[in-house]
């Protein structure tokens, strides 16, 4: 189809109408049939979006009626998308198997069929896209109709777009032959330009993405190694099914044991870098997307240029993968982790469990951190805090976090404050939900009790002060140089111990002075505390082996290595510090004063 | 809380660790309990108004099971958390090495207060890491914590809270 750059200087670029925020108004974007190079011509449409018509997927089930008459070792677990399954844990082996049916035949117990998605005949039909926004470079011309009619056999139309390089890569590859595609995609269906109206369908993205037929994940074009690593993943996502509680070897798949954490996989290294490259994408680290995948349904399929992925495939074999620490490249693992904000199920989830998740997702807006999660965030919490972006983003941190108090009755947001990166123009109290270097809140971890179970008591009156109900313990005396970076630094501060004059010398709770330093550098995360980690966890004698055994030089031991490595998480970025009255700990760093 | 005030031995440890002493005496860092959140935090106090900046949350070895509100634990009990498998919390429970057993109340916690009563209630997104349901038969009120955590039964087990204004 020919657009002679004559009538391309007519059109103008396309304006918007206002959306009936009353009638719960959406727009569709319907691409229009074309063969590739086709420029990308589309009809934007307005549709009563009924609040009330989003059937999310069932995600609690009453797993009690399956239990009936099941044998030892035997258990029901529901898999990610809620289909029941049958669960033996080996006792001898400790290996896991697991059946689609009651291992007792004869039982006639619930059904194991796959869970209907359920949609309203008069729902509006529509595929939502998620993808990144990418750059501004490269922009490619849309032609946008303002109906049907008038796109019927006319090849001008009205008015133009100028989309991003990805999106219109995307849509090239979405586009059918013959027939038109019913889309939603943020970047078009809102007005980006309007405030008002952006605030308004941030605030139910999260319905956009529920009632989608499915979502489309876009990728990007792909490469030469996409096919390989498409079928891998495919193949590695089919022997294994996940439940909230773990995983277990797909019922009657043909590796049963590639769930489990230990064993192999049988890749070479073509396999692994295009395993690697696959996943190395902008897609799996932006923040938008988390909501936009944890909301979408079971049908929704991952695109990488013509490839295609279903998302529940691709999300086992990534998960089953987060597993396998040790045999895993580091650069992949690296990418896997980051990607555990999309995989892991967050149903119910907690808001500090999501701001924790999403800490290292990258959003263009700080003020992202927080409207670019409510769609996963508690009910409660999400009807008090309404998106403003004509605020300060300090603003919208400090309603949350004052919000968050007030319904929860905790200060469990505390964790993300600290001096040394704060938020700017705003109280010291104000939590830093962008803040990207360690440390992050050590009650994610859920090794802190400091308080038990007491509730906050504060006054707050709109303006800095924020007073909080408390116990003056103690001051600090002394702070070290430098924060604790890696498990060398471990290493360096045992070494500065005389460990032979000092292994009579006691800590002011009564525990021998060396057993209270190797606990403090731990923030006392041992298996000695949770004896049931015990083989992810190191005990109090395995890290003092270590770092007084080790000075400086990488661990041999491939498990220690991996133990050290799991506490490095929530002792990195922070210092060592001791209090006039004897107490030591590890805080926060921020400088030093008076220096 | 520990009471083994000993400066000499903090002077030592310093020097076993090569802490760097603070010397500057017009600010102060102090590690604090603020109720209701699990970890202490460390503040600062700036100037003489008596206001205080937020340093950030600690970890301070010896008061991070509560010790600092209710004392240490009797001898024999140790803090082993455990993990609700429903939802991935961790919440204390307390190990008695001599029984071998372990129980979900905090020994040092005593009775319930006649009023209140504990509730059974099905845990939301919405509510604490730390929760503790209780009814005041009374009242009807329902609060997410423990009774015996609030400010009044906390100063009458000799407790001196107080009110930190932060800016």
């Amino acid at each position: 189809m020919m657009i002679s750059k004559t009538t391309v200087n007519k059109m103008a670029p396309y304006v918007y109408s206002q959306l009936d925020n009353q009638k719960q108004d959406i727009r569709v974007l319907t691409l229009l049939p074309g063969s590739f190079e086709d420029p990308i011509r589309l009809v934007i449409s307005h549709e009563v979006f009924d609040q009330a018509d989003y059937g999310r997927e069932q995600s609690s089930i009453d797993l009690s009626q399956y239990r009936v008459g099941l044998p030892p070792n035997w258990d029901v677990l529901a898999t990610l998308e809620g289909r029941i399954v049958y669960n033996f844990a080996d006792p001898q082996t400790g290996h896991e198997h697991s059946s689609w049916t009651h291992p007792d035949p004869g039982l006639k117990v619930g059904g194991s069929e796959n869970p209907n998605i359920h949609f309203k005949e008069d729902k509006v039909i529509y595929e939502a896209l998620s993808y990144t926004w990418g750059h501004g470079k490269n922009l490619q011309t849309a032609y946008v109709y303002s109906s049907f009619a008038e796109a019927q056999g006319n090849t001008v139309s009205s008015a133009t777009m100028e989309l991003r390089d990805n999106l219109a890569c995307a849509l090239k590859h979405l586009r059918y032959l013959d027939k038109k595609r019913r889309l939603w995609v943020d970047a078009l269906c809102i007005n980006q330009s309007d405030d008002i109206e952006r605030e308004f369908q941030v605030s139910r993205m999260d319905r956009v993405y529920i009632s989608a037929v499915r979502v489309i994940v876009w990728l990007g074009p792909g490469s030469e190694s996409t096919q390989l690593a498409v079928s891998t993943l495919s193949h590695l996502g089919r022997q294994i099914e996940v439940s909230r509680w773990g995983s277990m070897p797909s019922p009657g798949c043909a590796e049963p044991s590639w769930y489990h954490t230990g064993s192999v996989l049988p890749y070479n290294d073509q396999a692994w870098r295009a395993i690697y490259e696959f996943i190395n994408v902008s897609w799996f680290e932006r923040l938008w997307v988390i909501q936009e995948i944890q909301l979408a349904n079971s049908n929704s399929v991952v695109l990488c240029g013509a490839h295609e992925i279903s998302w529940r495939l691709l999300r086992r074999s990534l998960l089953c993968l987060s597993m396998k620490r040790a045999i895993i490249p580091e650069n992949i693992m690296q990418c896997i982790l980051k990607s555990l904000s999309l995989t892991l199920p967050s149903r119910e989830q907690t808001l500090q469990t999501s701001l924790y998740q999403s800490r290292f997702a990258l959003c263009s807006k700080p003020v992202d951190k927080i409207y670019g999660i409510l769609g996963i965030s508690p009910p409660r919490f999400v009807r008090q805090l309404v998106p403003d972006y004509r605020a300060y983003y300090g603003e919208a941190y400090k309603t949350a976090f004052l919000e968050h108090a007030k319904i929860v009755c905790r200060f469990e947001l505390f964790g993300w404050c600290s001096l040394s990166q704060p938020v700017m123009k705003m109280p010291t109290w104000v939590p830093n939900f962008s803040k990207v270097c360690a440390p992050f809140p050590l009650q994610n971890r859920g090794i802190c009790y400091a308080s038990g179970f007491s509730r906050c008591h504060y006054s707050y009156k709109p303006g800095k002060v924020l007073n909080v109900l408390g116990l003056r313990i103690a001051t600090v005396a002394a702070v070290s140089q430098s924060a604790i970076e890696s498990f060398t630094d471990l290493f360096n501060i045992f070494n500065f111990i005389q460990v032979e004059e000092n292994k009579n010398n006691r800590y002011v709770t009564g525990q021998p002075l060396l057993d209270a330093i190797a606990s403090t550098l731990s923030c006392c995360f041992l298996s000695e505390r949770f004896p049931s980690m015990g083989t992810s966890v190191l005990s109090l004698e395995e890290l003092k082996n270590a770092i007084m055994t080790h000075p400086g030089s990488v661990i041999k031991d491939k498990v220690v290595e991996q133990k050290l490595k799991s506490l490095m998480l929530h002792v990195q970025g922070r210092r060592l510090f001791t209090t006039k009255e004897g107490l030591m700990g590890l805080c926060q760093d921020c400088t030093l004063p008076g220096k | 809380m520990p009471r083994l005030y000993l400066t000499r031995q903090v002077i030592k440890m310093n020097s076993i660790l090569k802490l760097i002493e603070l010397t500057n005496s017009k600010i102060e860092d102090i590690v604090i309990i603020v109720l209701g959140s699990m970890t202490p935090m460390i503040i600062r106090s700036l100037t003489t108004d008596g206001k205080f900046q937020v340093v950030g949350e600690c970890y301070t070895h010896g008061i991070m099971d509560g010790e600092s509100l209710l004392g240490q634990l009797p001898p024999f009990w140790e803090v082993r958390p455990v993990i609700d498998m429903s939802n991935g919390v961790k919440e204390p429970a307390y190990w008695n090495s001599e029984t071998n057993s372990t129980s979900r109340d905090d020994p040092r916690l005593g009775e319930l207060p006649a009023e209140w009563e504990r509730i059974t209630q099905r845990r939301t997104p919405d509510d604490p890491i730390l929760f503790a349901p209780h009814r005041n038969k009374l009242t009807g009120e329902i609060i997410n914590s423990d009774p015996r955590m609030l400010p009044n039964n906390l100063r009458k087990r000799g407790i001196n809270l107080e009110m930190f204004p932060l800016v």
